[in-house]
């Protein structure tokens, strides 16, 4: 409901920003409507070689052929299957884990806040993708194991994040008078501090989910992230690379552009959320 | 003739969904050596109004008709670096928060010495003379001047913030709520430096505050406003003997007076107008206990009573 | 009358925060003495007023007697109990009898609960009423509240009332609980002048309907006159007089006290006071002075008050003030 009401408002509001994310809106949705519609949409199956390799792009083959015969096409389209559910699914578990432990550790304080806060700023401090790959190469390539390196990068943000929010939640007046209604700590927690840092959960979300997108192809590129034949963008780009200096540029550029596309949708749908949600007051 | 002239001063709001009518067409004037007190409760476009005279009303609000004449001068038609030139040297400023006005990483001293500088051709050394003396002027004591703001207590920081608005002799001085976040007893000794600044530099007050109480007290003239129109202009002689709008009478009985025990408290049903959407007619009609189906349709004229100026059709 | 409420020899200090190069220097740690020994008790449907300017120590008490904040010593007797040591479930069920009405209507309504949510949520936390029966119970309190119609107030969210509004949703969620003691801190300090009334007549509605007890803490001495039966005047951390309004507010006693009453607008015009005190409260209680606290202000300081702390004495029946000129 307040949802509908700010998007209203913003819609009356400033054209630029709302044009922004209303793009970046469009490039998730297609990209969500493409990743569920594959089987439909997709000409070819991609995991099997159909024509020749190294086709050019042509009416049968609008990007063309891979290495392997494949069509680029339709390992384009699957390939936004395996993005989307690796990206979602790690930044969604990035944000349960980093959110619940940052409300309790930002609650109780005291030696858990400060064991955890140590824990939280040491993985922060590597650089993600750094992490990612050390995790990964840990783990062994697969697709859960994608998911469960790229969690790990991003759970100390949202802990952060919501560890500060709470902090600054807790000392509030009607966290206090919650208190003095003799409501029990877990019910403080949920709902009188959670409810009022979630708002800034969907930005984050948004804005990682970009991140995300980038480090899962950084991990597929470098092989120890979703692992052949299943087709990715990040393992395409590594796979086309190859034959690049060749001419041969179609099977490396779409999936490179898609990567692009869709890391630039989220970040603006994050931007706009961000004005939607906590509006700037720039008169 | 008066230091200052406003007629018919109207400043607008403009929202992406609606339009805040915070000053709608108030007329007053201001002597030499005079304090007005502007009283107003919330949406009553008090402090709207003082920072129109000012010309520093935030976007997106601006003033959209009526003139304000200071000194001769249409400050409404000024353009904006003849303004600068008037504000802080001519019309001074003193505003509710003085946390906020004061520079934390300079010395106090130097903040007045940086004004005067600013405004006035004069040596270093003339200038900290000069700020010593204003500092004295407002009940500081000069050794205070090396001080740091965050050193003094907030009716210091707001006595400092009164001589920086006065350092530069101005021929009047705008106080919007200045002692709503004092103690009481901060306050009274406030007030009385506002009243001696008053008396011996011949400096004009425009006092904007809530409490009706301290500008019977400390002003010579009353405006009341109520929903974006003044209601009664009168001096606090007269607004404490005999106000006319029932609004005036309303918030005089409303005010607990602690030397007045068994006084009735009483309060004013309803709340105060949306300034958006304000009610037809006269603004206070829908508290109004004597509201007749006329002061439901048209907005009441000023009219003039013994001299004063009533908004109210049990008057015209 | 019984006695609901006894204060003994409360004290709270804060310490201060120490820099890097005191705390390789000293052990000594500095505090604020935000409470520094009061006794009071409060009688059992009676108002009494804590009064005082900012920086006295009032609305810390009213914190620790809502056990909001922990004492650095003394004891707070509720109805015969020592507050200060329960904890858990028995704390739990002591909160439904003491309950808060605090300044800011704006802060103390959490932003996304709706109204009927909040006030029915003391009902929830204590087991009192759910579901249909809890609903019931809140619309009859929004009508009580004068939140009319009940039924479109329940939904709405605080950023949708006015200020006397919310004010009025805080007052619901404390009184459902039927408590017997309330703690208001500047209930109306925030308030429009024109509504003031309408609030403090609402708190009195429900003292009557309740037999409540209200422990009032403001710097308003005014809207203290209006509805308080007695009265203690706190300066840096102590109370400096008390009793009776009419003995408090007619015949003031400590230099302070008088300087307060003379201080205060009253709608009269033209009137030059003066004021018999000089200077102003301390930043913070930290460097406490010698003697009696108010010594550097006090007009009538004798050698005496600079070196030894009056004691609270009673002068007149009921009537106690901390002062060497006075006894």
């Amino acid at each position: 409901m307040m949802l509908l009401e700010s998007l209203a408002k913003l819609l009356r509001r400033r054209p630029v920003d709302t044009s922004l994310t209303l793009a970046g809106a469009a490039i998730v949705a297609a990209m969500a409507f493409m990743a569920l519609a594959a089987p439909l949409i997709a000409p070819y199956d991609p995991y099997v070689s159909v024509d020749k390799a190294l086709l050019p792009p042509s009416s049968s083959h609008p990007m063309g052929t891979d290495n392997l015969g494949r069509d680029v096409y339709s390992r384009v389209i699957y390939g936004s299957r395996i993005v989307l559910t690796v990206v979602l699914t790690s930044t969604l578990v990035s944000m349960a884990i980093g959110t619940a432990l940052g409300l309790v550790s930002g609650y109780f304080g005291g030696v858990l806040d400060r064991a955890l806060s140590v824990v939280m700023d040491s993985i922060y401090a590597f650089p993600g993708l750094i992490l990612a790959i050390a995790f990964a190469a840990m783990l062994g390539p697969g697709v859960y194991n994608t998911i469960v390196s790229i969690s790990v990068v991003y759970i100390p943000t949202y802990f952060r994040m919501v560890r500060g929010q709470v902090l600054s939640v807790k000392s509030s007046l009607y966290v206090e008078a919650a208190k003095a209604l003799g409501a029990s700590h877990g019910r403080i927690m949920w709902r009188y501090i959670l409810p009022n840092v979630l708002p800034i959960l969907p930005v984050i979300f948004s804005m990682n989910v970009a991140d995300a997108v980038l480090t899962e192809a950084a991990l597929s590129f470098l092989g120890v992230g979703v692992p052949a034949p299943t087709p990715d963008w990040g393992f395409d780009l590594r796979n086309g690379q190859r034959n690049l200096l060749a001419g041969y540029w179609w099977p490396s550029t779409f999936p490179g552009i898609m990567i692009v596309v869709l890391a630039l949708g989220f970040s603006l749908l994050g931007e706009g959320l961000n004005e939607l949600l906590n509006p700037s007051r720039r008169w | 003739m008066a230091l200052l002239e406003i007629k018919g001063l109207k400043t607008y709001y403009f929202l992406p969904d609606s339009v805040v009518k915070a000053v709608d067409g108030v007329s007053f004037s201001l002597d030499k050596g005079e304090m007005l007190a502007v009283v107003g409760e919330s949406g009553s476009g008090k402090s709207t109004l003082g920072l129109s005279i000012l010309r520093l009303v935030p976007r997106p609000g601006r003033i959209v008709d009526g003139s304000i004449v200071f000194d001769g001068v249409d400050l409404v038609k000024l353009p904006e670096e003849e303004m600068c030139k008037v504000r802080g040297r001519k019309i001074g400023a003193v505003f509710q928060d003085p946390l906020t006005s004061l520079d934390p990483l300079m010395r106090v001293g130097e903040q007045l010495v940086e004004t005067l500088l600013t405004h006035f051709e004069m040596s270093r050394e003339e200038a900290e003379a000069e700020a010593k003396r204003y500092l004295e002027l407002v009940g500081i004591s000069p050794e205070r001047f090396y001080d740091y703001p965050h050193q003094f207590s907030g009716g210091m920081r707001q006595r400092v913030m009164i001589a920086m608005a006065v350092a530069t002799k101005p021929s009047l001085v705008i106080a919007d709520e200045p002692t709503t976040a004092l103690d009481v007893v901060m306050q009274a000794q406030i007030m009385d430096v506002f009243t001696r600044l008053k008396e011996e530099l011949g400096i004009s007050f425009i006092l904007i505050t809530h409490d009706i109480a301290l500008a019977v007290e400390t002003a010579d003239r009353i405006a009341v406003m109520y929903g974006g129109h003044l209601v009664e202009l009168a001096t606090s002689e007269e607004i404490y003997k005999e106000p006319l709008h029932p609004y005036t009478k309303a918030l005089l009985e409303a005010v607990p007076d602690v030397e007045a025990r068994d006084r009735k408290l009483r309060y004013i049903p309803g709340n105060p107008p949306d300034l958006s959407s304000p009610p037809p007619g006269c603004r206070f009609h829908p508290r109004c206990p004597y509201a007749t189906e006329k002061c439901r349709r048209e907005i009441p004229p000023d009219v003039s009573v013994k001299g004063r100026l009533v908004k109210c059709w049990l008057y015209g | 009358m019984e006695e609901i409420l006894r204060v003994e020899n409360l004290k709270k200090y804060f310490p201060l925060e120490r820099s890097f190069i005191e705390r390789l220097l000293t052990r000594k740690r500095r505090y604020v003495r935000a409470v520094d020994g009061i006794s009071f008790s409060v009688r059992r449907g009676e108002i009494f007023t804590l009064a005082g300017e900012t920086g006295c120590g009032k609305t810390t008490t009213g914190r620790i007697i809502l056990r909001l904040e922990e004492p650095t010593s003394g004891k707070v007797f509720f109805d015969g109990t020592d507050i200060t040591q329960l904890r858990g479930e028995e704390l739990r069920r002591l909160r439904r009898r003491i309950q808060p009405i605090f300044q800011d209507p704006y802060a103390s309504l959490n932003p996304r609960m709706r109204v009927g949510d909040a006030i029915k949520d003391p009902l929830e936390i204590h087991g009192i009423a759910e579901g249909e029966e809890a609903r019931k119970m809140v619309l009859e309190m929004l009508e009580k509240v004068g939140l009319t119609p009940p039924k479109k107030f329940y939904n709405l969210y605080p950023r949708d009332l006015s200020g006397g509004q919310r004010q009025r949703v805080a007052i619901a969620r404390a009184m459902i609980l039927r408590p017997e003691l309330v703690v208001a801190d500047e209930p109306v300090s925030m308030i429009d002048v024109s509504l003031k009334a309408a609030i403090l007549e609402l708190m009195l509605k429900f003292k009557e309907e309740l037999g409540l007890t209200y422990l009032l803490i403001t710097h308003d001495l005014a809207v203290a006159r209006y509805v308080t039966d007695r009265i203690a005047v706190m300066y840096l951390g102590k109370i400096v007089e008390q009793g009776t309004a009419d003995q408090v507010f007619d015949n003031p006693l400590h230099p302070y006290t008088k300087a307060l009453m003379i201080a205060i607008p009253t709608p009269k015009p033209k009137r030059r006071r003066k004021i018999p005190i000089r200077g102003e409260v301390p930043l913070s209680p930290v460097n406490v002075p010698p003697g009696c606290r108010f010594h550097p202000r006090c007009p009538y300081a004798t050698e005496k008050c600079r070196r030894e702390e009056p004691p609270l004495v009673e002068v007149e029946k009921g009537h106690l003030v901390a002062c060497w000129l006075a006894q």
